[in-house]
Formats: structure tokens, C-alpha cells, sequence
């Protein structure tokens, strides 16, 4: 009995094996639809056995997504293996026309790929980013644009989504997903805008300045640092020489807390989102008299009055987007009794949403001047 | 039953296979002939001039009683038939025979061949007694008298082999030791049907519990602090005759990881350095069989930053990873064998011609890649740090199926291995106690004893582990309150 256990075991243990060196290791891959055809490229490793590694990007177009893979595979020696994929770009075309669940869909059900792989829109083209040699001191596209996206998503005010992040926030409702967007400046791919997704298609961009607000009223994370220009005559009191209209000032947010509650639901849906921010002062475009703790009120609420002002703006750029990465259909779903939130039911409610903001700066350090 | 002088010592001549060396010195004392019979490479001659022969001439009176009583040699024995006199002989004693009489008396002038006490080689330590055991047994307890002053430490006599006779002492503290253990071991010992034993750990594998795995069940060791403690701590000592490392009983998987310098050394290091040391081991049954698993089926594990560096080096080899791994742990393997088996000099020649010689040209000529060289080099110190040797040898061999494990089913092997490997551990035994004790069983107040070390306060108790009849030690509470009164 033991030994028939142990050859069974032995004879059925005939797993594929996928030797390092024989993979052809895809670090990034990227999509774009071109008429009535699928676009592809990935970078692959090749390993060098002299001198340093280099990376290759291999390219196909096909009718189908599958087909587009079959001829990847025709043209390299390598396994196409993609457990190592870092990030996927998606065509702006076809994120806009398409949507790009599907793409995505194949992703989260290979086993060997995990739930952390970045997505990221490519504008216009997804196989361009794909394509660029630019990637700084990182030896493949790959690892670069992953960098990239981390680095700005952990410390700067850019929205980045994960394949997890991406198909949890597909399936929610009353929530949609949002991505950062790569665009080629000087060959190089750099994060100018974030794309703000319907659902799995593409509706529109923000600027980064706009997706500031986006994340701290999605997540209350730390967003980074927020240039606010403020007008002259809001803070009179502590202008030295009156030059120009306006005044800028550079913050460095310290401490954040975000709070959205629905305060009436019928006849239509109220939010009260309310802003606590906690920063210092970075600079300021022009000289200013010296900030004490009598006159620093003047400061905070002029600041105050443009971020209202501004989240605002955001708010409603959403809205006509009809696009709600903030979540408030969430925190409706959640705060209603016994509702089963359909996605149409919040389409028609989030039109008429009214969202009361209220902003409350409190600057903790003015920076060490003489 | 009449003896004559002359058939006598014939006979036993011919008990002793007519041993060259056997001489029969015949003095005429007193009007009497008195016979010496010993054989000479065993005993000490200045001994036997002054104080036998010597004596004998000088003696108004001579007989058997007379000589048994005034001779000044400390151990005699009277003996009677032939079969007696000639294990004596054999022994070193020699055995005067008076005309006349039936009886003779048999004198100890034997003189041993024994090293000079030396340091510990197998198991050196940096801090702490340095003296080891030798081969004779009667230095041996001597020493360890010297280290136990305890009244109720017991060397009970055992004599095995029956050719080859060899003297085996039990030894342990009476009223600390489990009784069971002790009976256990000496039942063990007496039920013993073996023509001889060569040395104790040849006794330590006649008393294994399982004779088929592959773990060392009783720890063999030749310092006697080491003996010491353990005996203090409620384990018993087998001493053998001809052997200079001792057998210490009831044993854990974890005790052969520990060291005396873990006592000696203050807690925070000691606690510092055995995790090292499990970690070490660890590293060294789990490294290369990660490799080969990884490389092989699991390349998505690699962290991005690795990915190039393994992915540069393995491009050159033109093995499979299992096959690969396998070649440079036998390198190794050869390079310890080889080291251990050559004289000392050449050994460390040897070493470093293998090591880095060999090691860098298998990476030049694409053999291996240099991850690897790093990863068997790693695990093979991770082994030696394993204060015992046979467990280190059996950590080194229990890579081996691992790797073919992990090169069969990947990371699925490996843990299949693990598995296995517990499964067995779980059920092995030392001395019919449990191997895995503190862990399985899971006693708390022990692992103060075997996997981390507390500082010397908490230690008031002995590890339940053992069993001891009386476990309590010192109040540390009691200790303190002395010091407080004097000041």
C-alpha cells in the first residue's frame, strides 16, 4: 500500500516545468485596439550570458486577444511566461470604445500572475509606452513604469489601481475605478493625468491638481504636497508689497482626516463631506509678513475658501462625467436600510446628489525662515 | 585436585595461548619456591621490582596469608583455579604461587596506556572548561568526580561483551533521576547479547529506540561540563571503557543544538546565537531545495530586484537546476570528506584549493551559477554550525531528498518533505521519552531550556523534559533575600 501510494504520487507528479532561463520573463504588457484589430506588445527579459541584461519588446496584432498572444509566442524561442508582469497598459482607444474587463479578466484568473500587478491607461498608445527605451536606471519598461506608478500612488496625489483594486471597484456599486494615464513626454512615459473609468470604460482625465482631492476623499490617505493660489485681497492683511492678483502657496499636507456622511436622502441624496487638513507651508510665490499664531487664521481661511472652491469644481467635473471614484454611492448603499443599490438606480440618483463641502486647514508650521 | 609446580604454570601458559610475553619469575625464598607469573608488556616492571619481588626476598615468613596482608599494593584478589589466574594475567595483574599452597594471590601492577588529558577538538568552545574525556575510564570518572560533588551521584558497574569485556558505568544524580529512565537504561544494557563493543557510540546505537531513522537519539559528548550539567538536570550518563566521549540520555531534537557556552555566555547572547544557530539550520536542510524548486517551477516568486542576477548566472549553466544543485552539494560534500579524512595541513590546504579554487572555476566554466555557490556554501556552514556532529551529518544529509522532492513537485515537494520529516519526528522516541519534547509535548516552562535562554533567575526549576524526582533548585527569591540582609 505504501509503495502503490508512492508511485502513484511519483508517476503523477509530472508538473510542467518552467525553468528560469527558458522563460521568456513578460515584465509589462500593453493592449490597443486599432480599427477592428488587437494591438499587443510585452517586454520581455532575455538574459545575457555576458555583459548586462537587455530587455526586448516583442509586438503583434491579431483580430482576437488570444490570437495577439499565439503571435507573440511565434516570435521568440523563450516560454512566454507571465508570473513576473508587473504592469498592464490599456490603449485609451481601447478603454474608451471597449472597456477593458475583459483584458483584465484574463489576468486575475492566471494563476501565476498576482493581484498587485498596476494597471495603467496609455494615452494615446498603450504599445507605444510599451515600446519607449527610456526607463532610467532599471534595465526593462517593466519595472520602471511599476516604479513609477508606486512610487507616486504611495507619496504623491496620483490614483493608481491594482488588478485586485481595479476589479473590486468594477464590481462595486457606487464606486467606479480610476488609473493612472502614461503619456510619452520626450519618448519618456511620465504619469501626466488620471483616467477616471465608467465602469471598465473610460470616460475622462483629471489633472493631477484635480486627482489631489479625488484621493483624499477616496481613501484620507497622504496625498502629497498641493499648490493652492489664493487672491490678493483674501489675505491683505499679510501681503508685504502688493504685486499681481494672485498669491500662491505651496502646502504640505501632514495629517489628514476625511469624513462623508449622507445627511438626508430624500427627495434626492446630501452629502456633507468634510476636509480636516493638518500641513505646513512649503512657500509662497510672493514674501509675506511673518505668520504668527494672531494672524495665521487669515491664511487658513483663505485657503479654505479656494479648496472649497476648487473640490467643488472636482465635484462637478465628475458629475458630468457620471463617474463616482469618491464612492458616495458606497456610503449611500451603506447608509440606507434595506437597499439593494442597482448601479442604474445610483446613475439617476448621483445627478441630482447634492454634496456640501466644508474645508478645514489648519497650518501646524510655517517652515524655518529666518 | 593436586597441582605440582611445574604442570601449574603450564596450564596456564596454555589458557593464555602461549603468550610470548608470558613470563614466570621463580624466586627460592625462605626455602620455599615462589612463583611470579604476568605477562610483561601489561605491567609496570619498577613495580613489580620493588614492590613484589623485592618484598618477597625481603620476607622472613612466606605464605599466601602472610603476603595478602603485608604486600603494599592497594588492589589484590586471592584466586584458586586457572581460569581465574589467567583473566588476571590478561588484566596486568601479576600472580604469585607458592609451593605447596592451592591458593594464590593475584596483585594489580598493571600498568594502561592512556593519553595525557587534552582540549576538546570535536566540540571546542571559547568560553568555559576546555578539559575532555579520554580513553580510560578510570581517569574519566575520576573527572567527573571532580565536577560532581553531589553525594548522590551513582557510577553503577555494567560489564558487556561477552569476549571482549567491557566496563560500562551508568551513571546520574539518585535522588534527581527518573527512576524509570534509569531502569530502562540498565535493563537495556543487561539484555544486551553481543560478543563486544567498540566504543560508545556503537553502545549508544545497540540501545536506539528506532533503529532505522536517520536522527542521532542519544547525544555523545566528551566535555565533561557538559556531562555534568546534564546529570544535574536529571539525565544520565553512560560511561564506556575505551571511549572518550560519553552517552547522555533521555535526549531532544533541540539539545543537540545546544552548547555549554549557551550558559556560560550571558542570555542575551545565548539567545541571540540559538536562534542563529536554528535559523543556520534551517537555512541548511531549506535553501538549495528552495533554489531548485523556485528556478524550476515558481520563477513569479523571484523579487524584480533578484530576478536578473539569478536570471544572468543561471543563463550560463547547461544543467537542469535539480542537477546542478546536486552536483555542487556533492562538491561539498567531497570537500568535508575529504578534509576530514586527510592529516590536519594538508586538510586546510585541501580546503582552500576546493573551496575557492574549485568553486570559482565551476562558475567560470558554467557548471553553477554563483547564486548557487552562495546558497550550498551558506547551508553548508548553516550545518556545521550544529554543536553536535552526527546531528550536523544528519542535517546534511537530510538536504539530499529534499532537493529531489522539491525538483519532483516544486515548492508542493518541499512541503511534502516537511511533512514527512514531522510526521517522523513526532513519533520518534529517546529512551521511550518523546525526541520533540518541549515543542510536542508542549511543555512551556522547558523552552526556557531549549530554544531561548532567560536570564539565570528564572531558572529555579529543572526542565520537567527529564522527569526529575525533585525538580526545584534555588529560590531565587530566597537568594535575594540574603544579600538585602547584608547590607
Amino acid at each position: 500500500m505504501k509503495w502503490l501510494l508512492m508511485f502513484t504520487l511519483l508517476l503523477s507528479g509530472c508538473v510542467q516545468p518552467r525553468v528560469l532561463e527558458r522563460q521568456g520573463i513578460i515584465t509589462a504588457a500593453g493592449f490597443d485596439k486599432e480599427g477592428k484589430q488587437y494591438k499587443g506588445a510585452s517586454v520581455m527579459l532575455s538574459f545575457q550570458t555576458t555583459g548586462s541584461s537587455m530587455s526586448e519588446v516583442i509586438e503583434a496584432t491579431d483580430v482576437t486577444s488570444k490570437g495577439v498572444r499565439q503571435d507573440l509566442e511565434a516570435q521568440t524561442s523563450h516560454d512566454l511566461g507571465s508570473g513576473q508582469i508587473r504592469v498592464a497598459v490599456y490603449g485609451k482607444e481601447l478603454a474608451e470604445k471597449e472597456g477593458i474587463y475583459p483584458l483584465t479578466d484574463t489576468l486575475q484568473r492566471d494563476a501565476n500572475i498576482g493581484s498587485l500587478v498596476y494597471l495603467a491607461v496609455g494615452d494615446p498608445s498603450a504599445v507605444d509606452i510599451i515600446k519607449s527605451k527610456k526607463t532610467e536606471d532599471t534595465p526593462d519598461i517593466g519595472t520602471y513604469l511599476y516604479r513609477l506608478i508606486e512610487k507616486n500612488a504611495k507619496t504623491e496625489s496620483v490614483l493608481a489601481a491594482t488588478l485586485h483594486e481595479f476589479i473590486a471597484h468594477y464590481y462595486d456599486v457606487g464606486k467606479d475605478p480610476t488609473l493612472p494615464c502614461l503619456t510619452l513626454r520626450d519618448g519618456k512615459p511620465i504619469i501626466q493625468h488620471v483616467a477616471l473609468f465608467k465602469g471598465d470604460r473610460y470616460v475622462g482625465r483629471a489633472s493631477l491638481d484635480e486627482s489631489f482631492y479625488i484621493k483624499l476623499l477616496a481613501s484620507g490617505r497622504n496625498v502629497g504636497i498641493k499648490d493652492v493660489p489664493l487672491l490678493v485681497d483674501d489675505i491683505s492683511p499679510l501681503i508685504v508689497k502688493k504685486r499681481g492678483k494672485k498669491v500662491n502657496i505651496v502646502l504640505n499636507e501632514i495629517r489628514t482626516k476625511r469624513n462623508i456622511t449622507l445627511v438626508q436622502q430624500k427627495p434626492t441624496p446630501r452629502f456633507q463631506a468634510s476636509i480636516e487638513i493638518e500641513s505646513e507651508i512649503l512657500e509662497t510665490s510672493t514674501k509675506l509678513k511673518p505668520i504668527t499664531k494672531d494672524n495665521v487664521h487669515i491664511l487658513e481661511r483663505a485657503i479654505e475658501k479656494q479648496m472649497k472652491k476648487e473640490v467643488e469644481r472636482v465635484l462637478h467635473k465628475l458629475k458630468s462625467y457620471k463617474t463616482d471614484p469618491i464612492g458616495f454611492g458606497q456610503i449611500y448603499d451603506h447608509s440606507v436600510r434595506k437597499l439593494q443599490l442597482t448601479p442604474k438606480q445610483w446613475d439617476k440618483l448621483y445627478q441630482d446628489t447634492q454634496i456640501d463641502v466644508d474645508v478645514n486647514v489648519s497650518i501646524l508650521r510655517t517652515g524655518t525662515i529666518d | 585436585m593436586w597441582f605440582t609446580k611445574k604442570n601449574r604454570v603450564d596450564d596456564v601458559a596454555k589458557l593464555l595461548a602461549h603468550s610470548p610475553d608470558f613470563m614466570c619469575r621463580r624466586i627460592r625464598c625462605q626455602g620455599k619456591i615462589v612463583n611470579v607469573l604476568f605477562l610483561s608488556n601489561l605491567i609496570n616492571h619498577d613495580h613489580l621490582q620493588q614492590n613484589v619481588l623485592a618484598f618477597i626476598h625481603e620476607q622472613k615468613h612466606v605464605s599466601i596469608d602472610e603476603l595478602a596482608r603485608c604486600l603494599p599494593i592497594g588492589a589484590i584478589r586471592i584466586c584458586e583455579t586457572e581460569k581465574e589466574m589467567a583473566s588476571a594475567i590478561r588484566d596486568g595483574w601479576a600472580v604469585i604461587s607458592i609451593e605447596q599452597e592451592k591458593r594464590v594471590l593475584a596483585v594489580n601492577i598493571a600498568e594502561k596506556v592512556e593519553r595525557s588529558l587534552e582540549k576538546a577538538e570535536t566540540e571546542s568552545l571559547v568560553l568555559g572548561p576546555k578539559i575532555s574525556f579520554t580513553e580510560s575510564i578510570d581517569t574519566n570518572i575520576r573527572i567527573l568526580r571532580q565536577n560532581i560533588t553531589d553525594k548522590h551521584l551513582v557510577t553503577e558497574k555494567v560489564e558487556i561483551g561477552e569476549r571482549n569485556k567491557l566496563e560500562v558505568r551508568v551513571v546520574y544524580i539518585q535522588d534527581i533521576a527518573d527512576e524509570t529512565n534509569v531502569q530502562t537504561v540498565k535493563q537495556r544494557l543487561s539484555e544486551l547479547r553481543i560478543d563486544e563493543v567498540i566504543d560508545s557510540s556503537v553502545l549508544a546505537q545497540l540501545l536506539d529506540d528506532h533503529a532505522y531513522t536517520i536522527f542521532p537519539q542519544y547525544l555523545l559528548t566528551e566535555l565533561p561540563d557538559r556531562l555534568a550539567y546534564s546529570l544535574m538536570k536529571g539525565r544520565i550518563g553512560i560511561f564506556v571503557d575505551r571511549s572518550p566521549t560519553v552517552i547522555v540520555c533521555p535526549t531532544t531534537f533541540f539539545s543537540f543544538f545546544e552548547t555549554t557556552e549557551d550558559i556560560y555566555l550571558r542570555w542575551t547572547m545565548s539567545t541571540i546565537l540559538r536562534a542563529v544557530r536554528m535559523l543556520g539550520i534551517f537555512a541548511s536542510i531549506f535553501l538549495s531545495p528552495l533554489y531548485v524548486a523556485v528556478i524550476t517551477y515558481h520563477y513569479e516568486v523571484i523579487p524584480s530586484a533578484l530576478l536578473l542576477t539569478i536570471g544572468e548566472s543561471r543563463s550560463r549553466v547547461p544543467f537542469p537546476p535539480v542537477i546542478e544543485a546536486l552536483f555542487l552539494e556533492f562538491m561539498i560534500e567531497l570537500l568535508r570528506e575529504a578534509g576530514a579524512r586527510l592529516p590536519t595541513k594538508v586538510g586546510q590546504t585541501m580546503g582552500i584549493v576546493g573551496g575557492i579554487v574549485l568553486g570559482q572555476a565551476a562558475v567560470d566554466a558554467g557548471f553553477t551559477s554563483n547564486v548557487l555557490i552562495i546558497i550550498v556554501a551558506l547551508s553548508a556552514l548553516g550545518s556545521f554550525t550544529a554543536p553536535s556532529y552526527e546531528m550536523g551529518a544528519t542535517i546534511r544529509i537530510l538536504r539530499f531528498p529534499i532537493i529531489l522532492l522539491a525538483a519532483l513537485w516544486g515548492l508542493i515537494g518541499i512541503f511534502i518533505g516537511v511533512s514527512l520529516l514531522l510526521i517522523h519526528l513526532l513519533k520518534l522516541t529517546s529512551l521511550g521519552r518523546p525526541y520533540l519534547s518541549p515543542v510536542y509535548p508542549f511543555r512551556f516552562a522547558d523552552i526556557k531550556y531549549s530554544l531561548i535562554r532567560l536570564p539565570i533567575k528564572f531558572y529555579g526549576e529543572r526542565p520537567k523534559t527529564n522527569r526529575p524526582k525533585n525538580s526545584r533548585r534555588f529560590s531565587w527569591r530566597e537568594a535575594m533575600k540574603r544579600k538585602d540582609l547584608d547590607e
